[in-house]
């Protein structure tokens, strides 16, 4: 029989036991697997199997394995082999990540692999604990937090703030302030140390904090209060006691480390206010570490999740009834005469030189309709804020009409529209969804221009060069100083950046704020 | 044994070139099969047609093709055949730029006469809008 002892990854079981819609899934987090299956791949093309890499499932894979004669079996073990030989050199630190012991040559391999857990110090789900800093593994070798990839890295961010703040000086190391305290600076106790060496600072580190007899008691008491900072130092923990976990012969500040941590968190969550740290809780936990954050929080990771799918519920009901709200409050000013007259009018401009904007062209009275004199903005201005003497109902008088140099471009076109109650629904979430193709008709679409190096702020955001402006009059109509037949997009020069309606102010009074986390 | 090493560096090396320099081409062969299918342009032109147009006009400022240029600037000759807006001097902007040198004089032996006054009342518009805005 064949024994494989490798680093019990906690991760990997996950993996398996998780529904797998195909083995891609699974390949792609491990590497052992990996090349199980392209050894099956292989071994299958060499002895004429038909094989369909995508439809590759654990069982699939069992039963493929089981078609194999004895001499592709004993191929397929020695590749195996080999490769988690390979894999338990892969580290720089001295230490033996992967155990193969070979005692016979049974072929129960698979079996063996789906049953039990098998990973490695690779496995992606997995990170590094270096001096209370959470950091990523790069060819076996734990990445010193001081390091631009690991400061840079958002998946990082549910830990806490990164190392920022250096002490200064060759061989100091700045211990994660959420871990061992904020020091005589509040940014993090300094320690004299190698700071590439994980073990060296992170030793060094709670020499640090147990220098201190009142600190372990003290630093309860704050976490106990702070239930943000508490989660901070629970997902510390629980990645640390993941990390350590994962290998056979673990770091040496590892006991000492997850002793502490451990005893730390249990006390703090015992102490804290339970629905306070609950909020706080979901945005920690990830499908890998539920059975670490129940053991360290008593059984709060499952209230947790149910906080969480609670939340969800909550949130997708305020969605949607937002959403009807809006789509209501579009249809009722999709049947404003305004509107409507606003249409009517844009259509019928769309031949005519207006107020002498053809000048500099070829035409002079009249142009083609489906000719743009570089007006666009002109002429839906002309359409939302007509002259006295034009006909049919308007959205404000000409006294107010917003001709002036601070509105001479499309994009600008928020300024002048939110002056007369026109909203950019793809502000509220619920309408991010639209495009100019989907937009309801009556819909005001501004486009921002691209690859051009003359900018503009509206409301405090860098946007393009006089990008476009156009009115969705029906299905297949946009209109502007020219009609086209589907959005002016000009083959992606222009991106859309607003989809405007007159939507009343009172409509803002009905929309209710999602329950964040 | 070191010999065996360098040979396998070299195979690969070889196969990691022709495999760049594969991508580069089929991109290429794509634009041109897609330009060459079009003899005239429907209606007005649209999206599709500009997006190829400007994609073809950035791979050109990459990567110069000179048949393939020649064959962009005889489908955007079409297009203006049917489709005067000025914009539509943007779609080939990065290659204008970059390849002037190379790209102006296929353009103007693409264009008809009448294309090529326009084109240069389009470019014209163009640059004011930029400068103007267009409100």
């Amino acid at each position: 029989m064949i024994i494989l002892r490798a680093n019990v990854a906690k991760t990997l079981r996950y993996h398996v036991n998780l529904p797998i819609e195909s083995l891609r899934d699974i390949v792609s987090r491990c590497l052992i697997l990996s090349v199980i299956r392209k050894t099956i791949i292989f071994i299958a093309f060499i002895t004429g199997l038909s094989v369909e890499a995508n439809l590759w499932t654990p069982e699939s894979l069992k039963e493929s394995y089981n078609h194999l004669n004895t001499s592709s079996k004993k191929h397929f073990h020695k590749t195996l082999l080999n490769v988690l030989e390979r894999q338990s050199l892969a580290t720089k630190y001295q230490q033996r990540k992967i155990k193969v012991y070979t005692t016979s040559h049974s072929t129960q391999v698979l079996d063996l692999l789906f049953d039990q857990a098998f990973a490695s110090i690779n496995d992606p789900s997995i990170v590094c604990q270096f001096g209370g800093w959470m950091t990523h593994i790069e060819n076996g070798e734990c990445l010193p937090p001081w390091s631009r990839s690991v400061r840079n890295d958002p998946e990082l961010d549910i830990f806490g703030e990164n190392y920022r703040n250096s002490c200064g000086g060759a061989n100091l190391f700045r211990c994660n302030p959420v871990i061992f305290g904020p020091g005589d600076d509040d940014k993090g106790i300094c320690t004299t140390t190698d700071d590439s060496d994980p073990n060296l600072a992170t030793t060094a580190c709670i020499e640090e904090f147990n220098k201190d007899p009142d600190a372990l008691q003290n630093y309860i008491d704050k976490l106990a209060d702070d239930p943000e900072h508490l989660a901070q130092y629970l997902a510390i923990t629980i990645e640390t006691l993941r990390f350590c976990e994962t290998q056979s012969d673990p770091f040496s500040y590892c006991n000492e480390l997850s002793g502490m941590l451990e005893d730390i968190s249990t006390s703090a969550v015992a102490c804290s206010t339970e629905e306070s740290l609950i909020s706080f809780l979901p945005d920690i936990m990830t499908p890998f570490n539920e059975e670490e954050m129940n053991r360290i929080t008593n059984g709060l990771g499952q209230k947790a999740i149910e906080y969480a799918q609670d939340l969800e519920t909550r949130q997708f009901l305020i969605r949607d009834q937002n959403k009807s709200i809006l789509e209501q409050a579009i249809r009722d000013a999709q049947a404003d005469p305004r509107l409507k007259d606003t249409i009517t009018r844009i259509r019928d401009n769309a031949d005519e030189c207006l107020r002498g904007l053809c000048s500099g062209t070829r035409y002079s009275g009249s142009k083609p309709a489906t000719k743009s004199i570089a007006k666009c903005a002109a002429y839906v201005k002309h359409a939302i804020f007509p002259y006295p003497s034009e006909r049919g109902s308007r959205f404000s008088e000409f006294s107010e009409y917003p001709w002036g140099r601070d509105a001479d471009d499309a994009v600008e076109g928020d300024n002048w529209l939110s002056d007369q109650g026109f909203v950019n629904i793809l502000d509220y979430p619920e309408m991010s969804h639209l495009t100019p193709e989907n937009a309801p008709v009556g819909a005001i679409i501004v486009y921002e221009k691209l690859n051009s190096r003359r900018t503009t702020v509206v409301n405090g955001q860098r946007r393009g060069a006089p990008g476009h402006i156009e009115i969705k009059a029906s299905e297949n109509e946009y209109i502007s100083d020219f009609i086209n037949d589907e959005p002016t997009r000009v083959g992606g020069l222009r991106r859309p950046i607003g989809i405007y309606f007159q939507i009343p102010a009172s409509v803002d009074d009905q929309i209710q704020e999602i329950p964040e986390v | 044994m070191k010999n065996l090493k360098l040979s396998y560096i070299f195979i690969i090396a070889l196969t990691l070139l022709s495999s760049c320099q594969c991508y580069g081409s089929n991109l290429k062969n794509t634009y041109m099969q897609e330009l060459k299918a079009i003899s005239k342009v429907e209606g007005n032109g649209d999206n599709k047609l500009f997006t190829l147009i400007r994609a073809t006009s950035s791979e050109l400022e990459k990567d110069w093709s000179k048949e393939l240029a020649q064959e962009l600037a005889r489908v955007f000759n079409e297009l203006l055949n049917v489709n005067d807006n000025f914009f539509l001097v943007e779609l080939i902007g990065p290659v204008v730029q970059k390849r002037s040198k190379e790209f102006l004089p296929i353009l103007n032996k693409a264009l008809s006469k009448k294309n090529s006054k326009l084109y240069k009342e389009m470019r014209e518009m163009d640059q004011k809008e930029e400068k103007h805005g267009n409100g």
